[in-house]
């Protein structure tokens, strides 16, 4: 075997957990440092921590554990089938090194835009078809329009990194991975909308990705390739809500996070009452990509209504956990089976058997193992009473009872509930002391119609998205799943 | 970072309470009620604002930290991967720990943080008390 010509070693959170310090000290001890590069995220998260090592002829191989040991096969199914568009650089640039960056094409996608009138970037991005990748799927470009068309000069571009969803990395892999790649989508997004000014919300469960912005920051106003448009950090303290946008920019004003009714909407009056354009940070990394490419190339991808590449975070029962980017209209079978390799074997041998796959997070829902082969769209979800959400794709197998999934989600709102409104406040403690029946199988018929006509009401009544979805594992988990809620009432046969 | 002159003041970093908060809690790894009071009289707003800021948000805390701090992942992926036999096994080792609702190194599940430091906390690597 020849030896590779320059290694690229996975610095994510992930890995990091893993021993990924140790495997790039082992690596650096026999090939020297210049020869060793720190790299974000290289999507098999579960084999990590993940060196790649980079061939004199092209060839690359990829190496998991701290003594890279396990040889994986980058021809498998769960590499060959993604679709890097997002993610393009993630994986093989340095995030810490602007320079680099440069090197890979960063910022050129923002310096072609300043060539371009606002407006013909905005009808760019228009003919893109891209979609809001924070889950609930507002045309971006509208959102955009809308902004653009707002009077006055002083307007705020806010990116929302408060990637709350328990399940959801894909956002902190693109912070972590390339940082520079959010900077320009935001700086493009700027001169579309005519805003000067610039704020990334990250939580602050994110670490790394803070220190990795903050870096990305200094480095980019200091070379001057955001050319005069200021990006400042805010940093969250842990509130779930704060994904919610009038929470958040209640938030980044300094206050409580707490959502107010919309309209008026942001693009209106968002920060300190100025127009305000947010969107989440896949979204805006998928900018830079559209703008280069043509918004057309992007459209060609994916289905009718759901165009372009999504980043997946799959986890759970699942052989291959990580990270990935395919094309939207993907299945899930795909996506489960194919890419993620299923639910792993038994302990005693048995094959692992998929019962589920919970998309979006506590406001989503649990696609059933028969209705695996839906392709992965807006509609497509939501028809099954679920939603795409931000990414997260956790993979249930048949260990785990539903109504003890529904209670863990319902015991997460009530936690995350800001307290603001009545129905969200105390219907979600109402909602989990009932879920708590049916997992200690003490519920009586009654609270099934409970149950379900509380779920209705405080879906109906809450002031925001919180509130609204947290019925919809319940509801979800009840459509495709009634029969463990009636095997739970006391007195039902086992 | 630079800082353009006619931006209105109230977007600059130290106006914002949260931000404060923060300061306050790195330099004494809590928030303690002296603190609080001076940040509200520098900040010209009244206690009960600064005390309801700091009382919303999880990770700021009111009293001390322990000596070391342990978090558990309750993150999804954790929680299919077992971090609830996670918690009782530490619980019945009389551990204090804190929860987080994820992480997100959901490839390492179920995730424990100790003293900042993410690790795997396999519940059956746990040695019995």
């Amino acid at each position: 075997m020849k030896a590779a010509i320059s290694w690229r070693c996975c610095d994510a959170t992930s890995c990091r957990a893993a021993g990924a310090a140790a495997l790039r000290q082992r690596l650096v001890a026999q090939h020297g440092v210049e020869r060793v590069k720190s790299v974000g995220c290289l999507r098999l998260c579960g084999q990590g921590p993940l060196a790649a090592a980079d061939h004199e002829d092209g060839r690359v191989e990829l190496f998991g554990g701290v003594a890279a040991e396990r040889q994986l096969d980058p021809e498998h199914p769960f590499f060959t089938l993604q679709r890097s568009v997002v993610l393009e650089r993630c994986g093989l640039v340095d995030p810490g090194c602007l320079d680099d960056a440069l090197a890979q094409g960063a910022y050129t996608a923002l310096a072609a835009c300043r060539q371009l009138a606002p407006k013909a970037v905005v009808e760019e991005l228009e003919r893109s078809g891209l979609r809001g990748r924070g889950g609930a799927g507002y045309p971006t470009g509208r959102k955009w329009q809308l902004v653009a068309a707002q009077p006055g000069s002083s307007k705020v571009v806010v990116c929302n990194a408060d990637e709350g969803d328990p399940g959801a990395f894909m956002d902190r892999a693109v912070l972590e991975g390339d940082p520079h790649r959010l900077l320009e989508g935001m700086a493009i997004a700027a001169h579309a909308v005519g805003a000067s000014e610039g704020f990334i919300y990250v939580r602050a469960e994110y670490p790394l990705a803070i220190e990795r912005l903050r870096r990305a920051i200094a480095a980019a106003e200091t070379r001057g390739v955001l050319a005069g448009f200021a990006i400042q950090l805010r940093i969250g303290a842990g509130a779930y809500v704060c994904g919610e946008e009038t929470a958040l920019l209640h938030s980044i004003e300094g206050g409580r996070g707490t959502p107010r009714p919309r309209p008026p909407y942001p693009a209106v009056s968002g920060l300190w009452g100025l127009p305000t354009l947010i969107n989440n940070v896949e979204t805006f990394a998928a900018v830079p990509a559209i703008l280069r490419q043509g918004g057309a190339w992007y459209g060609a991808m994916g289905t009718a209504t759901s165009k372009g590449t999504k980043v997946f975070a799959l986890s759970g029962a699942i052989t291959h956990t990580g990270l990935i980017e395919v094309e939207m209209g993907t299945s899930l079978r795909t996506i489960v089976e194919t890419m993620g390799g299923g639910v792993p074997a038994n302990p005693n041998g048995s094959l692992g058997v998929v019962k589920a796959v919970q998309t979006g997070g506590p406001s989503g829902g649990c696609v059933p193992a028969a209705l695996l082969d839906t392709p992965v769209d807006y509609e497509s979800l939501q028809a099954l009473g679920s939603i795409m959400g931000s990414g997260g794709m956790v993979v249930i197998d048949e260990s785990l009872a539903m109504p003890e999934l529904a209670r863990y989600f319902m015991g997460f709102c009530a936690a995350e509930s800001c307290g603001k409104c009545l129905p969200c406040r105390a219907g979600t403690v109402q909602l989990e002391q009932l879920l708590d029946r049916f997992v200690e199988r003490r519920a009586t018929g009654a609270d099934l119609v409970q149950l379900e006509q509380l779920c209705g009401m405080v879906k109906a009544t809450s002031l925001c998205g919180l509130g609204q979805s947290a019925p919809n594992p319940v509801l979800s988990t009840l459509r495709f799943f009634r029969a463990e809620y009636e095997a739970a009432i006391a007195g039902a046969a086992p | 970072m630079a800082t353009t002159p006619d931006r209105p003041g109230c977007h600059a970093l130290d106006a914002s309470l949260i931000e404060r908060l923060h300061a306050v809690q790195q330099r004494h790894g809590y928030l303690p009620r002296a603190e609080l009071q001076q940040l509200a009289v520098a900040m010209q707003r009244p206690l009960s604002d600064v005390m309801g800021v700091a009382s919303f948000y999880h990770l700021f805390r009111l009293v001390p930290p322990p000596l070391h701090r342990c978090v558990v992942c309750r993150g999804t992926a954790c929680f299919v991967r077992g971090a609830e036999r996670l918690e009782a096994g530490l619980r019945r080792r009389g551990v204090a720990f804190e929860t987080a609702s994820c992480v997100g190194a959901c490839g390492q599940a179920p995730v424990l943080v100790l003293d900042g430091t993410v690790g795997c906390g396999d519940p059956g690597a746990l040695p019995e008390p």
